[in-house]
């Protein structure tokens, strides 16, 4: 068990490593642009993918990314806070507001629980747009948010406005987020989840608090979104209420169910496939873009309804090529 | 550990494969063209008008590229275009631009809809000195610190003045209006712009109403409306499909007084999406009849072409897309150049333009700060027995326009 | 307020009511007795709309053979979906979420096949019944009325269809149980796929109906989804007195409201009042639990 601990753990430093070295290999705006993009999105998709895990599916986490992006342009716009400060209070909000939220609607099972989920994400949006408008500028949203930067001794060294940096920042908190959800889930409360997540009622009669860990699990999902929330006004300078409706979440859910649900990867490797996939070479097509899109997903879904993360383990059943021994 | 390296190994390959992809279509581009680029919503509630501008930039190429190509400065060029569907988000919008301006290496954007997605493009094309023209309405798009964004066709700030000194001036009996727009960023700035227009000549405003798009039966807030008694009813920026309805309810309510689409920009569709009796007296700001005797032969051409080959009508706010081609390209063979800040500095000094969609002038300091705004001819017409019947060019007060 | 204006308010409240019960009902019972949350709902109103515009706008077939003709070829449709993309899906773990998502792949799919097939721009089909009834200050036009009439029309042979047949009991025994249903004697795969289209099939007659009143364009389905979503949290899923109550419910509160306040404002009373409804009574008004 140990070696293998320490094998995997090259992996994803080496994966890091390289991760890194790619602003190093080619400079094309265009590519740093949307690695940018997708490193966001995962940060959405894995916390996604940690709430899904506990309740069923959620539509409302989209608003919640939209909290956080909010939260974190008015305190740097209207505040005068600096990004860097900005960005944990953010989190922060997200997290408290999803409290009384998380403990509202998970009392609720299945359907109801996307229902109800539902109704939170119209309600949020419709506020955002047509309520306080001075604070968050109605449906024409919020302009002009501003890049971090960093200023050392009064002077400013460092402007994000530069994709390479951004790109940086952006992966430093890809790595944190995933590494963070990882450890959760190897942790006994990841273990709890799990319980839950395959049999409720099971886990209750064995003594598991359903509702506490429920809430927690709800808050740490609901704090990612926010913080992708942050990042996401940051990076495209511009908000508005409908980015964070139903309609924008379910690419997202998209990312999470193509890549696969079982473990943290799936949400990455489903993010960057479709992303990636959308981005690089549907948009040649044009006018055709969406038709192929949804023609892939669907295709995809039909034949690896467990995900792109089973690829793997299909081609070696086929192979029949014995599988490495996996955790669960 | 063979599923991780797999896994890695995929995402390597998903990483590596487009770096190369961006090379080629760059070597591809060496050649003697002109690219002409646009990202706009080619599909979702706003495809209607991204379709239609992405359609214009085709025939302006196909057109020029007929005629031997563009010769600028020693060279022929040939006019490729490329359009990028941004369905209508920000996000997206700005990572076409991002695409167009720094991979395809594209230094026109011809066409745009959709202010937000526009104010997420602006931050990658100004930098990049890329020009735009689009549609996209609202103050912020026009600034002295955004010298290559322009718009190609009047806005709500300038429609509205227009139109509301043409109806006081024609119709002194119209004393209190209402105005009906969609509860969106175009919606709330007409709104504004009408507000502004409607009382500046004497009109009061009555009642005002957002409806959120999807909203299907307006009879609710129509009720609510009607019992204010407007004189005149303005649907405003209202979408074809929503206006229609609301003009028929209006008409099913019983609704006997003056209407108004001032932003309307397809009248004929709009008139058959009402129905004769309802559309009866509607005004229309944006009333060209495309393939009528006040348009020049070159658009009726277009406007035939464009029913033969998509089996649908040519809308007025399409054809600037291809006056924008020409614009700029006559430009570019006058600075001897397609670097954009020379031409658009001939722009500038060219100032007034004869197109395909008729004379064209250059305006806006004095709204904007910067001559960044294309003016064009803007018929005002009624629908009357189911047709749109012209009535009369509108001027543009508040931009020093001399008549034409 | 005068009295006139209420009595409108209320009558507009009943006929956009019965607009969305129709919508919802179709999703509703898939909701309810498969559990899959039929993203693709709107796009089968959608065609629905399509189909008349060219049966009965174009081709000039009877009214009352266009909208059962939207019925059945999307009820085929439906059919296809459930056995080619649906079905395989609900035998794998989270089949909530694939189907979800299968869904919303076949959505955009749909919106853009439509797009090519039958152009982007709005379009309107005209209308069978022409005429306005006004009654002291109130309105209601025939096309309305017809279209209430055939839309409790529609209800009802369901729920005959429902409650009478032994194809009904089938679908009922399934929606409780689905393993006693099996047990006893009931082709549950066979069930499904009558369900998912009879579902589809009365989201397309629901579009029929509306097309002449309201237009057709590739994308109106995206709006409706919302809409009917919220009338089947309120009324309950897989009841169709619920999806009935739910969407008068909400038809009558959106009108009524719209007579005081911006449609921003009554946006936000409406979903504030099903959650206190739903916190009350989570299963809705009239679902089972």
């Amino acid at each position: 068990m140990n070696k293998w601990l320490k094998g995997s753990q090259i992996v994803y430093a080496v994966s890091v490593v390289f991760l890194m070295m790619i602003p190093m290999i080619t400079q094309e705006q265009y590519v740093l642009h949307i690695l940018c993009l997708i490193g966001i999105n995962i940060i959405f998709a894995c916390s996604l993918n940690a709430i899904l895990n506990i309740g069923e599916l959620n539509l409302a986490h989209a608003a919640f990314m939209g909290i956080g992006a909010y939260a974190s342009t008015i305190l740097v716009t209207r505040l005068s806070f600096s990004f860097w400060l900005a960005l944990p209070t953010a989190m922060v909000v997200t997290s408290v507001v999803s409290l009384p939220i998380g403990y509202l609607t998970l009392r609720f099972k299945g359907a109801y629980f996307l229902l109800f989920t539902f109704l939170f994400a119209e309600l949020i949006r419709v506020l955002l747009g047509n309520f306080f408008i001075g604070i968050f500028g109605g449906i024409p949203g919020l302009t002009n948010i501003p890049r971090p930067s960093i200023s050392l001794l009064g002077a400013v060294k460092y402007d994000f406005s530069s994709k390479t940096h951004f790109y940086y920042l952006i992966l430093a908190m890809v790595v944190f987020t995933v590494g963070f959800l990882r450890r959760i889930d190897r942790s006994r409360m990841g273990m709890i989840f799990m319980a839950m997540s395959q049999s409720d009622s099971l886990a209750q009669s064995v003594g598991l608090s359903g509702m506490k860990f429920k809430v927690l699990g709800c808050v740490i999902g609901c704090m990612f979104a926010g913080t992708a929330g942050s990042l996401y006004a940051h990076f495209v300078g511009i908000i508005t209420p409908s980015d964070f409706s139903i309609h924008a979440v379910l690419a997202p859910i998209a990312y999470v169910v193509v890549g696969g649900m079982g473990s943290v990867f799936g949400p990455v490797v489903g993010t960057t496939f479709l992303m990636a996939l959308s981005h690089f070479f549907l948009r040649e097509f044009g006018f055709y873009e969406l038709l192929l899109y949804g023609v892939i997903i669907v295709f995809i879904i039909r034949f690896m309804p467990e995900g792109i993360i089973s690829l793997p383990r299909l081609i070696c059943s086929h192979l029949h090529i014995s599988f490495m021994k996996e955790r669960r | 550990m063979k599923v991780k390296v797999i896994l890695i190994c995929i995402l390597c390959v998903l990483f590596v494969v487009p770096l190369y992809a961006g090379k080629i279509s760059q070597a591809a581009a060496e050649e003697k063209t002109l690219v002409i680029g646009t990202t706009l919503p080619l599909s979702g509630p706003a495809a209607g008008w991204g379709l239609g501008l992405s359609r214009m930039n085709d025939f302006f190429a196909e057109d020029t590229n007929g005629k031997g190509g563009l010769k600028v400065g020693g060279d022929v060029l040939k006019i490729k275009t490329i359009a990028y569907d941004n369905k209508g988000m920000p996000s997206e919008a700005a990572a076409n631009a991002t695409k167009l301006v720094h991979n395809d290496k594209i230094k026109y954007l011809i066409g745009g809809v959709i202010a937000a997605t526009g104010m997420a493009e602006l931050p990658v094309t100004q930098p990049a000195k890329v020009v735009t023209t689009s549609l996209w309405w609202g103050k912020e798009i026009l600034e002295p610190n955004k010298p290559f964004s322009f718009r190609q066709t009047v806005s709500q700030l300038e429609i509205a003045p227009a139109m509301y000194s043409w109806i006081s001036k024609n119709n002194p009996k119209i004393k209190t209006m209402a105005q009906i727009n969609p509860n969106d960023t175009s919606g709330w700035d007409t709104a504004a712009a009408i507000r502004e227009a409607a009382t500046g000549n004497g009109i009061q405003v009555v009642a005002e109403e957002f409806f959120e798009r999807g909203t299907k039966d307006m009879y609710p807030f129509l009720t609510k409306i009607l019992a204010k008694k407007p004189d005149l009813i303005d649907v405003a920026v209202t979408a074809p499909g929503d206006g229609a309805v609301i003009v028929k309810q209006l008409y099913e309510l019983g609704y006997k007084g003056a209407k108004a689409w001032t932003c309307g920009t397809n009248p004929i569709q709009i008139i058959q999406l009402c129905g004769t009796e309802a559309a009866e007296g509607l005004w229309f700001a944006y009333g060209q009849n495309l393939e009528g005797p006040n348009s020049t032969p070159e658009t009726r051409a277009l406007a035939k072409r464009y029913k033969e080959k998509f089996n649908e009508d040519l809308a007025p706010h399409h054809v600037t897309s291809y006056a924008m081609g020409e614009i700029f390209a006559r430009a570019m063979v006058e600075a001897g150049t397609i670097e954009t800040e020379p031409v658009t500095k001939v722009v500038e000094k060219t100032h007034k333009f004869e197109t395909v969609f008729g004379p064209y002038v250059l305006l806006g300091k004095q709204k904007y700060g910067i001559d960044r705004q294309f003016v064009h001819r803007m018929m005002l017409a009624q629908a009357r027995g189911g047709k749109p019947v012209e009535i009369e060019w509108l001027l543009l007060p508040g931009l020093g326009l001399p008549e034409y | 307020m005068e009295l006139t204006l209420l009595f409108q308010g209320c009558l507009n409240g009943i006929m956009l009511g019965l607009n969305y019960a129709l919508i919802a009902l179709g999703l509703s019972l898939i909701f309810g007795i498969m559990g899959i949350v039929n993203f693709a709902h709107g796009e089968m109103y959608m065609l629905g709309g399509y189909v008349a515009y060219y049966f009965f706008g174009k081709f000039g077939l009877n009214y009352l053979m266009t909208i059962f003709l939207a019925v059945l070829l999307v009820a085929i449709v439906g059919i296809v979906l459930e056995k080619f993309i649906f079905r395989p899906l609900t035998t794998r773990p989270k089949e909530a979420l694939t189907t979800l998502i299968a869904a919303v792949g076949l959505a955009w799919v749909f919106q853009m096949l439509a797009v090519i097939f039958f152009g982007e721009l709005d379009r309107t089909v005209p209308s069978a019944f022409k005429g306005i009834i006004r009654m002291g200050g109130v309105v209601i036009t025939y096309e309305r009325l017809a279209a209430i009439i055939i839309g409790i029309c529609l209800v009802m042979l369901v729920n005959v269809f429902l409650l009478r047949t032994k194809t009904g009991q089938a679908i009922r025994a399934v929606a409780q149980d689905k393993e006693a249903a099996a047990l006893q004697g009931v082709h549950v795969t066979r069930i499904s796929m009558l369900v998912f289209g009879i579902g589809c099939g009365l989201a397309a007659g629901a579009g029929a109906l509306a097309a002449p009143i309201f237009g057709i364009n590739p994308f109106l389905g995206g709006e409706v989804i919302l809409k009917a979503f919220l009338v089947v949290i309120l009324g309950g899923m897989g009841s169709i007195p619920g999806a009935m109550l739910g969407g008068l419910v909400l038809g009558i509160v959106e009108s009524f409201a719209s007579l005081f306040f911006s449609v921003p404002t009554v946006s936000v009373l409406t979903f504030s009042l099903i959650i206190v409804i739903l916190i009350a009574r989570p299963q809705g008004l009239l679902g089972h639990e």
